[in-house]
């Protein structure tokens, strides 16, 4: 387990029983115990409490030390190792408007990706019948979007459709730590705008899939692809159909008419209930 | 015979005091020359690339010679201990080993740097690289201007002890 090699000896052997337990999240905090979030849930494990110390050897060995390196990333807020991303908070050092960096660190929240082989074969074909269409995968953080996306990359790049996925975060293809299928063609560690071009000159994708649609500069990614003729499969933050036609940004997408079908993933308790709607 | 011989072998032991007190003096000035030219590489391409610092401590390592050099190549051989200890502790441990020529201040000096290195922002990096190299430049402009100085002193003194004793014991 990746996560493992990130934390101090002590908690390692608490983090690898967690998991077998399907944890999504490792939660570390200044002056707290260590904790993992589990079906939604935050629970604390035992041992001593965290201190800056350790979250700076968590941040140390994630970044090879080298934070200054990371800065870019960390204006995002959050900073990536082996496909696992470190979401952080503490002190912002600025320049201005500009984010110089972050000291003082007082939280770390480190995601935990999964591959869930056989999620999407309820629905897979519904969304294949005439061509891959333009599918938007919607639900709150932390419910499996992403999972949901890697699953659907897979099959359909294992059906024979060119898939280029564009691995902004480095969260889907996690440097090879998952299986995305025969004709798939990762680009990692791009923007959207610049990966987009990229892999439309270069990859000839029939499809392509992203991750987290959330800026305005996002439309117009969005559209130069289905304007190059590509189809589309990205993921959104959003609770269903109405959540997001209820916000100016999204709506504007759906009055476009690109997305041709809304997948959105509802969640209870450990189980996820997957809602196709057309169009 | 004996009486000479020993005293011969004790007068060829002062000099070799005063000799190595001297070798002594000038290997701290080749070191600290050393690990100043290993920061000012460090600076520039910190300032230029914002290279992460494993590369940058790979790069170092073959560009540096001396004993700077080789810390630079020890610490890149001992990264992979991140995560089991802090950089700063490798950052010391190497230290330890290859700066053993210097005084307690310049040591406690590059200790601090490595307090900040790849911690915090780029700007107060190299503003701590830059405390640093103007400190060690302050010691070593002292030590060059000494350095005549003690030579003579060190020669002197194993002389003059050694033919003392010559005086002494004949």
């Amino acid at each position: 387990m990746t996560a493992c090699e990130l934390l101090p000896a002590q908690y390692r052997p608490a983090i690898l029983e967690a998991g077998k337990k399907t944890a999504e999240e490792i939660r570390l905090r200044r002056a707290q115990r260590l904790s993992l979030v589990i079906d939604g849930r935050e629970q604390e494990l035992g041992g001593d409490k965290l201190s800056e110390r350790d979250l700076m050897q968590v941040l140390e060995k994630a970044t090879g030390a080298s934070l200054h390196s990371v800065a870019p990333a960390m204006a995002k807020g959050y900073i990536s190792y082996k496909g696992l991303r470190i979401g952080l908070c503490g002190t912002a050092a600025m320049n201005g408007e500009q984010l110089l960096g972050i000291r003082g660190f007082s939280s770390l929240a480190i995601r935990l990706p999964k591959e869930c082989r056989g999620i999407c074969a309820g629905f897979a074909d519904r969304l294949m019948e005439n061509g891959f269409e333009n599918t938007l995968i919607v639900s709150p953080p932390g419910v499996g979007k992403t999972t949901l996306l890697r699953e659907l990359i897979r099959v359909t790049a294992n059906k024979g459709v060119r898939v280029a996925v564009l691995d902004e975060r480095c969260e889907l293809y996690a440097e090879g730590g998952f299986d995305l299928g025969r004709c798939s063609d990762v680009l990692s560690s791009v923007p959207k705008e610049l990966g987009a071009s990229m892999l439309l000159r270069g990859m000839n994708p029939q499809l392509i899939a992203m991750d987290e649609i959330s800026r305005e500069g996002d439309i117009e990614v969005i559209e130069q692809i289905i304007g190059c003729g590509v189809a589309l499969l990205a993921s959104a933050h959003g609770r269903g159909r109405e959540d997001m036609l209820s916000r100016p940004m999204y709506r504007k997408l759906f009055e476009m008419g690109i997305f041709r079908n809304i997948l959105t993933i509802y969640r209870n308790e450990s189980r996820r209930r997957y809602v196709l709607e057309k169009l | 015979m004996l009486r000479l011989l020993g005293a011969l072998l004790i007068a060829g032991a002062s000099l070799a005091i005063g000799l190595s007190y001297i070798a002594g003096e000038a290997r701290k000035l080749n070191d600290l020359r050393s690990f100043v030219l290993l920061l000012k590489e460090m600076c520039g391409e910190l300032g230029v690339r914002a290279s992460p610092l494993p590369e940058l401590l790979e790069l170092l390592g073959r560009r540096c010679g001396g004993c700077g050099g080789s810390f630079a190549a020890s610490l890149h051989s001992r990264m992979n201990e991140l995560g089991e200890k802090e950089f700063s502790q490798l950052w010391n441990e190497c230290l330890t080993v290859f700066s053993r020529y210097l005084e307690s201040e310049e040591r406690e000096q590059l200790q601090t740097l490595g307090l900040c290195l790849g911690r915090y922002e780029l700007d107060r990096q190299l503003s701590e690289l830059e405390i640093c190299i103007n400190f060690l430049d302050r010691r070593i402009a002292g030590y060059s201007s000494l350095l005549p100085e003690k030579r003579r002193m060190g020669l002197g003194l194993a002389c003059s002890l050694g033919a003392l004793l010559l005086i002494v014991l004949i």
